[in-house]
């Protein structure tokens, strides 16, 4: 399938031009390749499924456990879902809602993250055995287990350039794998994401998103930081941005206010020209607009309810926000006509 | 110390105590014969209070696939017919020596208050002064003279939470707690290098001489007190080894797992065997209004494997039937989840989980609607509780104690025990 001709986008002229309600929070969205579906999990271990053009509505059934990831492969015709039943289950893309047409019991616990390489040939899946795997998308079958974090694993990201995969763990301690071999090439600090409070003897921290910059350039990862109460929620929501050829810490992001919560969720623009990150928690609901050179959001849209994911359009033009409400919202960034 | 309101005289030893009991019948107080008798018996109580207020959806009284129940399936246990989360899959293989009380109602949803209440089964300022914890109540009625710790707790030194459970109230010092932090022995309890076996005992050849002189003619609880700490940290230093598991095997080290709790759990079990009255064995924190699952993940995977092995171990070597096992926070957590991912302060309905002397294994007692809002049958609040735990003891749950020449009750009063999980 041919990549969508990118849409000319203002993020300054952002705007929530549709959006659906369901019964339970949702916590994970996704664009279909198409551009036409959009996929949401949450609460209710379902997959469902938004068919924008139509607007109708699908759900399907077969999780035993809240639904967070989701990937397409290159087929077009399937979305597979992972769980935090540590399942992967394939599904039929368009059709009325079926069964599944496989799963696998991929990971102990809980699947937080997955993603398709770029020429996608491999889906990478991680979780809370601390393992990242990769799988064969033509044969569902076990390719690659990636061993060497400590703790759950939070996140995966395909660089676009096919040979290096990442993963990002609870400690904010990134790792980059070499997709040939497997091995580990190196490590990357985003720690700043990482809090120990030793008064609660409890942690708080995780990149909770991974995104690369269309070039390759920049790698993004979002969560939380300076979490002086990991219990009250006195975090802040930031995103720490890596110079990827040299592997440092290029900035760590934070909003203009002092809002607490958590940035859920990061992406680049195909344009390249910036990126987002969504934030949810006690104050924050925000959806923050932001340049890899700037430590401060060039704009920042406050959202009706905590976010908790976000998923970019495959032209660019729009973004897809999960949020505790129950409710998917779309944001439209097109330019404003004149 | 806390203040108080009764003179040195009043201040009872526990010898002097016991008398006191024994001469109160028209009070309503144990008689001697009674208070010897449950001493003799050997009972034990090992409490896990786990401060900050577990979750009960995560752990006892799970509600997968409701709009409450969280990400976590239910799974089955050794126990028929009892269900707990996923996150205690070692638990789960010991359900038959546990029983659950899943309607418990307490109504006090304050950390401060709520952990008093917990402690000690009385709301606090009830009479305007401060009750003895429930180890400090039972150090004073079970324990005997044996030289060596009778109430331990066993907890983090950088949880701030120990104020109220180091209270013996008007037991005075003999019934207070040996605490252990992060594993260790007590503080001091390891003398200077100057102070040799010899010359310690003299200088204890001393000071119990000048004691002697000086308690003639005079009836002093405060000195008996003083007496009985003297006594005490002697206790302590020889027994000091009680805190070290160092010697464990590696089989125990893989069984009790990595964490700190794993150690503590190790130095319960220690503790137990050498029949330590009350063993209060913290775990925390379980705070969790933000991020609750991923707090649960990891504080329970602390919990989950060390705990099933002690209890594991004392069931293997007959010391279950003598210990009263009680695992409690101050409260539980709400089912509705906040914005934050999070459960707050909740204690409309929540679940205990009990086991050992006295209790019948197995039993669920009370219940909770489908997803876990309010209880629908078998409610249990304060005055239950521990009504329920002293008669699991054996102790008259209305027995009074003197505080100075105030009979007070051990246990508020406000329910029956809970006969359906009385042996």
């Amino acid at each position: 399938m041919k990549s969508q001709a990118v849409v000319s986008v203002d993020p300054k002229n952002a705007r929530v031009v549709g959006e659906h309600a369901y019964d339970r929070p949702r916590r994970a969205c996704r664009f279909d390749r198409s551009g036409r579906f959009l996929f949401s999990g949450g609460d209710d271990n379902l997959v469902r499924r938004w068919d924008l053009k139509n607007n109708e509505h699908e759900t399907y059934e077969g999780h035993e456990s809240w639904v967070l990831s989701f990937a397409f492969p290159s087929d077009g015709g399937t979305v597979i879902s992972g769980g935090y039943d540590g399942r992967l289950l394939w599904w039929d893309l368009e059709g009325p809602a079926s069964k599944p047409q496989a799963a696998v019991d991929a990971h102990k616990g809980w699947i937080r993250s997955m993603t398709l390489s770029p020429d996608g040939k491999w889906l990478a899946t991680c979780g809370n055995d601390h393992l990242v795997k990769v799988w064969s998308t033509a044969t569902r079958e076990l390719v690659q287990e990636l061993a060497g974090h400590t703790c759950h694993v939070y996140s995966v990201a395909f660089h676009p350039g096919g040979m290096s995969l990442v993963s990002a763990d609870h400690l904010g301690i990134i790792r980059e794998w070499v997709v040939t071999s497997g091995k580990e090439r190196r490590q990357l600090d985003a720690s700043p994401l990482y809090t120990w409070h030793k008064g609660y003897r409890a942690a708080a921290g995780g990149v909770r998103g991974l995104g690369f910059s269309p070039d390759g350039r920049w790698l993004a990862g979002c969560g939380l930081t300076e979490a002086t109460d990991t219990f009250g929620q006195v975090v802040h929501p930031a995103v720490v941005v890596l110079d990827w050829a040299s592997g440092k810490q290029a900035r760590v992001q934070r909003s203009r206010g002092n809002e607490k919560g958590v940035a859920w969720g990061v992406t680049f623009h195909q344009s390249g020209a910036f990126h987002a990150a969504v934030s949810g928690g006690r104050d924050a609901k925000h959806l923050y607009f932001l340049k890899p050179d700037a430590d401060k959001p060039f704009h920042t849209m406050s959202l009706p309810s905590a976010g908790r994911d976000l998923a970019m359009h495959p032209d660019g033009s729009r973004i897809a926000i999960a949020h505790f409400d129950n409710r998917i919202r779309v944001v439209n960034l097109a330019k404003a006509k004149p | 110390m806390p203040s108080r309101s009764f003179t040195e005289q009043q201040l009872p030893s526990r010898r002097t105590f016991l008398g006191r009991v024994g001469a109160a019948g028209i009070m309503g107080l144990a008689a001697p014969v009674a208070a010897q008798s449950l001493k003799k018996q050997q009972k034990r109580v090992l409490l896990v209070f786990q401060h900050g207020g577990l979750s009960q959806l995560e752990s006892w009284d799970p509600k997968p696939g409701t709009d409450t129940g969280g990400p976590f399936r239910a799974i089955s246990t050794s126990q028929a017919g009892t269900q707990v989360s996923e996150l205690m899959p070692h638990t789960s293989r010991q359900m038959h020596h546990l029983s659950l009380l899943r309607g418990v109602k307490t109504g006090d949803s304050n950390h401060d208050t709520a952990r008093v209440t917990m402690l000690t089964g009385w709301r606090q300022g009830m009479f305007g002064g401060e009750y003895p914890s429930m180890g400090a109540v039972c150090t004073h009625l079970l324990g005997d003279e044996r030289p060596q710790p009778s109430f331990v707790v066993l907890a983090q030194r950088d949880q701030w939470h120990l104020k109220p459970l180091l209270d013996s109230s008007y037991l005075g010092p003999a019934s207070a707690p040996v605490v252990s932090f992060d594993e260790l022995p007590p503080d001091n309890s390891v003398p200077p290098e100057v102070l040799t076996p010899a010359r310690s005992a003299r200088r204890r050849g001393i000071r119990e001489r000048l004691n002697l002189r000086f308690s003639r003619g005079r009836v002093s609880a405060r000195i008996a007190a003083y007496e009985s700490s003297f006594a005490r940290a002697r206790q302590l230093v020889a027994k000091r080894q009680l805190f070290d598991v160092g010697e464990a095997s590696e089989k125990d080290r893989e069984r009790y797992g990595p964490h700190a709790f794993g150690r503590r759990c190790l130095i319960a079990r220690k503790l137990l065997e050498a029949d330590t009255t009350f063993v209060k064995l913290n775990h925390g924190n379980y705070d969790t209004h933000f991020e609750n699952f991923n707090h649960h993940l990891h504080r329970l995977d602390e919990f989950d494997r060390p705990f099933a092995a002690l209890i594991e171990d004392l069931a293997d070597r007959g010391l279950l039937e003598s210990t009263l096992v009680i695992v409690t926070g101050e409260f539980g957590r709400t089912p509705k989840l906040n914005s934050s991912i999070g459960r707050d302060h909740w204690s409309a309905a929540w679940s205990i989980a009990i086991g050992g002397c006295g209790i019948k294994p197995g039993v669920i007692h009370g219940a909770t609607n489908a997803n876990g809002t309010e209880v629908i049958k078998g409610q249990a609040k304060f005055g239950h509780l521990f009504q329920t735990f002293y008669s699991a003891l054996g102790i008259d749950p209305h027995l009074e104690l003197l505080n100075g020449d105030q009979p007070l009750k051990i246990a508020e009063e406000g329910g029956e025990p809970i006969r359906e999980v009385l042996a």
